[in-house]
């Protein structure tokens, strides 16, 4: 078993080669840049975008470094955190003998996908033939009534089917207090106690048996680790945009995992999901508190797992990082507004980390995560500004010409001078630093006939390289002021919800592509109709930039097409390992989604008609207490039509034993007397 | 409450089982919650509890009262019986294991 500890000592000379190196090229880029911009010393405006770009720069080349070091130790074959020719996911299944619960928060979700999902990952550990060490429990949040019945009569069927009845367990919380870290910190309280580590699911997720078997022995191995997480691959969609997303965090993601877990070493970071956490340490050190003042940058903490990764570090455990545990999964949005929609609430979670960055005693690598989560998302505007500043440079000196002199006295005219050398070095590098890391997974995937196999061969690979490069260039500056928006919004104090995600194949409609997008398109034709009127020149530089707003309609109604996705599949595009040799618990996942495909599934008003979904939900109600006045009129009036009750008076009727049974005596009087 | 409604809420029974189940519970002193509570503590084991809304739930779920009506109230339940009901016995939650759980400083 791999033991990570003993290197976490050699983490701050890692760290230092690659500050090193970040620093070094941003200072060297900037250098460039000032040389092109300053050749006749530099106005106020060039000023600003030198000072966007060094920032800009900086950013790209830490994510650049990283592929290097990833390229670097893929080639190789050394593993990442103990440089050593060994893996976590090799070698027998190990036994175990801590116990681990595995949880899967939801809220609001398709029950079929949750259900199909956790019972594909269930029979998957199960076929290990470690079963025994491991309980599985569904926390809902989930508010719909009609959802929650759902929930509840799927689970049975679940437990039924896996003969999984105390093991398979299922809690639902009458209000989602804390939303999903205060879903899991509720668990925690209640039931941690009784297991040492816990594997949390996203609603959307589906792990390997084996990979979990393997975290959890990890976990034994490894008496310092709190966190593990694992690089959860994206599968499972359609739509051209979700295969065109997959395609390219399959290939280019682990090589990047595989840099960042070599210099994070023991201060890694935590996603949410898909990881295993110790239960003791976690609730040692996680418990998070509300920020003072209002959302949306105060408040519950809504990206919580930067900031649990930071904490669970500040008491003393480390997180690690291991892409090499393939075999875990998770489905991504499947059109661009869906993407858009999710990096909204990623968006205002992660500005709320700038308010954490202070937080006493943190690493300062994990200061560093919070950071670079907030810039994730502050980048977009910073680029927009150095666009806008680089194009506004561009078109004064087209439209005032050269000052020859200056105004006073000149002996001498300050003739124009242009570098192009620096100016086509600079153009290398940045070009290098964004497109090097997508040529190194390419030729490491080509180098491996197994992992070209994967990708559907040489040609196909290639091919579906180039189109996702071109996809990229579009979709990069829409997604450029859709970040640019949700900044200004955030700190203007507008907020959003954490609604559950659309975890279908969503096909968008022209005329909401419209609604999204007609002011993006406006920008992109003024944009490049200035540039072209003024300085024709400078029109191929913002070309694609233009160029992607400008296509921002057809590109998100013809990309959300799950038609558009299988026709590219069937011309060879964007194929990946998990289509070309979907994994074992992706086959169950397929087998339990047709299984469950047409089932039809139960609703409130179900409730009080069906006796066996009535006593189903009684057994689960632990409120007993006698109903007050408006339960009973609740239940009174859902007796004569269920359909007459709002949301949250249903809500409140299923969770109320006393008012339910009311409800449903009275129904059965008002059938007698009918009968009568 | 008539024991026939009240059987109502275990299924339904053939009118002939019903009839049998509705004197059993007349001949009693205890009613039907007193019996199910007895049956329920046969069907749980030794130092196990077996609470009657799951058992209700379970048994309902296997379509007990028309598959199994012989066996509802049995002293000595038939095994094959034992193990569909158990498989279909909703259980929610195992026993409580609190953690604390302090808020930390940020």
């Amino acid at each position: 078993m791999l033991h990570l500890e003993p290197k976490a000592k050699w983490a701050f000379w890692r760290r230092g080669l690659m500050m090193s190196l970040v620093l070094a090229s941003t200072a060297g880029a900037t250098w460039l840049m000032g040389v092109v911009l300053g050749t006749n010393s530099l106005t106020i405006a060039e000023g600003a975008v030198l000072v966007v770009f060094a920032v800009s720069f900086g950013w790209i080349a830490l994510s650049f470094w990283a592929a290097a070091a990833g390229f670097v130790l893929s080639a190789l074959g050394r593993h990442p955190v103990t440089l050593r020719r060994e893996s976590a996911a090799e070698g027998l299944v190990p036994a175990l003998r801590a116990r681990t619960a595995v949880l899967m928060p939801i809220y609001n979700e398709d029950t079929r996908r949750v259900f199909a999902g956790l019972a594909a990952t269930y029979r998957s550990v199960e076929a290990t033939g470690r079963l025994a060490q491991f309980d599985f429990f569904v926390l809902s949040d989930t508010t719909d009534p009609d959802i929650w019945v759902a929930e509840e009569a799927q689970w049975h069927d679940t437990c039924r089917a896996l003969d999984a009845g105390g093991r398979l367990f299922y809690r639902h919380r009458a209000a989602n207090v804390g939303r999903k870290a205060g879903n899991i910190a509720e668990w925690v309280r209640a039931q941690g106690g009784a297991y040492e580590n816990m594997v949390v699911l996203d609603a959307d997720s589906v792990m390997e048996g084996d990979t979990i078997v393997r975290l959890a022995a990890l976990m034994e191995a490894n008496p310092k680790a709190g966190i593990i997480q694992t690089l959860a691959i994206a599968a499972n969609r359609t739509t051209l945009f979700a295969r065109w997303l997959q395609f390219a965090s399959r290939l280019y993601g682990p090589l990047l995992a595989v840099g960042h877990s070599f210099w994070w070493a023991g201060e890694g970071n935590y996603y949410g999901h898909n990881a295993i956490i110790r239960t003791r340490a976690f609730a040692a050190h996680c418990g998070l508190p509300k920020l003072r003042g209002k959302a949306p940058l105060g408040g519950e903490i809504m990206s919580h797992d930067f900031v649990e990764a930071a904490c669970m570090r500040r008491g003393g455990w480390h997180v690690w990082f291991l892409p090499e545990l393939r075999g875990s999964y998770e489905e991504i949005p499947s059109n661009i507004v869906d993407y858009a929609v999710r990096d909204r609430r990623w968006a205002q979670g992660n500005l709320q980390h700038a308010r954490i960055l202070k937080a006493p005693r943190l690493h300062w690598v994990s200061r560093l995560h919070l950071a670079m989560g907030v810039l994730a998302f502050v980048a977009s505007p910073l680029w927009l500004l150095l666009l806008f500043l680089s194009s506004y440079v561009v078109i004064q000196q087209a439209l005032a010409g050269h000052a020859y002199f200056l105004p006073g006295y000149n002996l001498f005219p300050i003739w124009p001078e242009y570098r192009p050398f620096e100016s086509h070095a600079l153009l290398a590098i940045t070009a290098a630093v964004l497109f090097l890391p997508k040529i190194f997974s390419l030729v490491l995937t080509l180098g491996s006939r197994a992992r070209r196999v994967r990708f559907g061969g040489a040609g196909r690979l290639l091919r579906s390289a180039v189109a996702e490069m071109v996809f990229s260039l579009l979709l990069a500056p829409v997604m450029m002021l859709f970040h640019s928006k949700f900044v200004f919004t955030i700190l203007a104090g507008r907020s959003v919800g954490w609604a559950s995600q659309p975890r279908d194949d969503r096909g968008i409609a022209w005329s909401e592509a419209a609604r999204r997008h007609t002011v993006h398109s406006l920008i992109g034709l003024a944009w490049g109709g200035i540039v072209y009127w003024y300085a024709i020149d400078f029109l191929w530089w913002v070309a694609p930039i233009v160029l992607g707003m400008a296509l921002a309609i057809p590109l998100n109604v013809f990309s959300s097409r799950t038609g558009a996705g299988l026709a590219m599949q069937r011309s060879g595009f964007f194929w990946t390992p998990e289509e070309t040799a979907p994994s074992p618990a992706l086959r169950l996942l397929d087998e339990e989604l047709k299984r469950l495909g047409d089932r039809s599934l139960p609703s409130f008003a179900q409730v009080l008609s069906d006796r066996r979904l009535a006593a189903l939900h009684m057994a689960m109600l632990p409120d007993r207490a006698p109903a007050d006045h408006a339960l009973i009129d609740s239940a009174e009036r859902a007796a004569i039509r269920a359909d007459s009750l709002e949301p949250v008076e249903r809500r409140a009727l299923l969770g109320s034993a006393a008012a339910l049974e009311h409800a449903m005596r009275t129904a059965e009087q008002r059938r007698l007397q009918r009968a009568a | 409450m008539a024991p026939e409604t009240e059987l109502a809420a275990w299924g339904d029974f053939a009118p002939d089982w019903q009839r049998r189940l509705a004197d059993r519970i007349r001949s009693g002193r205890e009613g039907l919650n007193g019996l199910v509570s007895a049956w329920a503590a046969v069907l749980a084991g030794a130092g196990d509890r077996l609470p009657p809304d799951a058992l209700r739930a379970a048994f309902l779920a296997i379509d007990g009262a028309r598959r199994w009506p012989g066996q509802f109230l049995e002293a000595r339940p038939d095994d094959v019986f034992r193990a569909e009901l158990h498989r279909a016995l909703p259980r929610p939650l195992p026993p409580a294991a609190p953690l604390d759980m302090p808020e930390q400083p940020l």
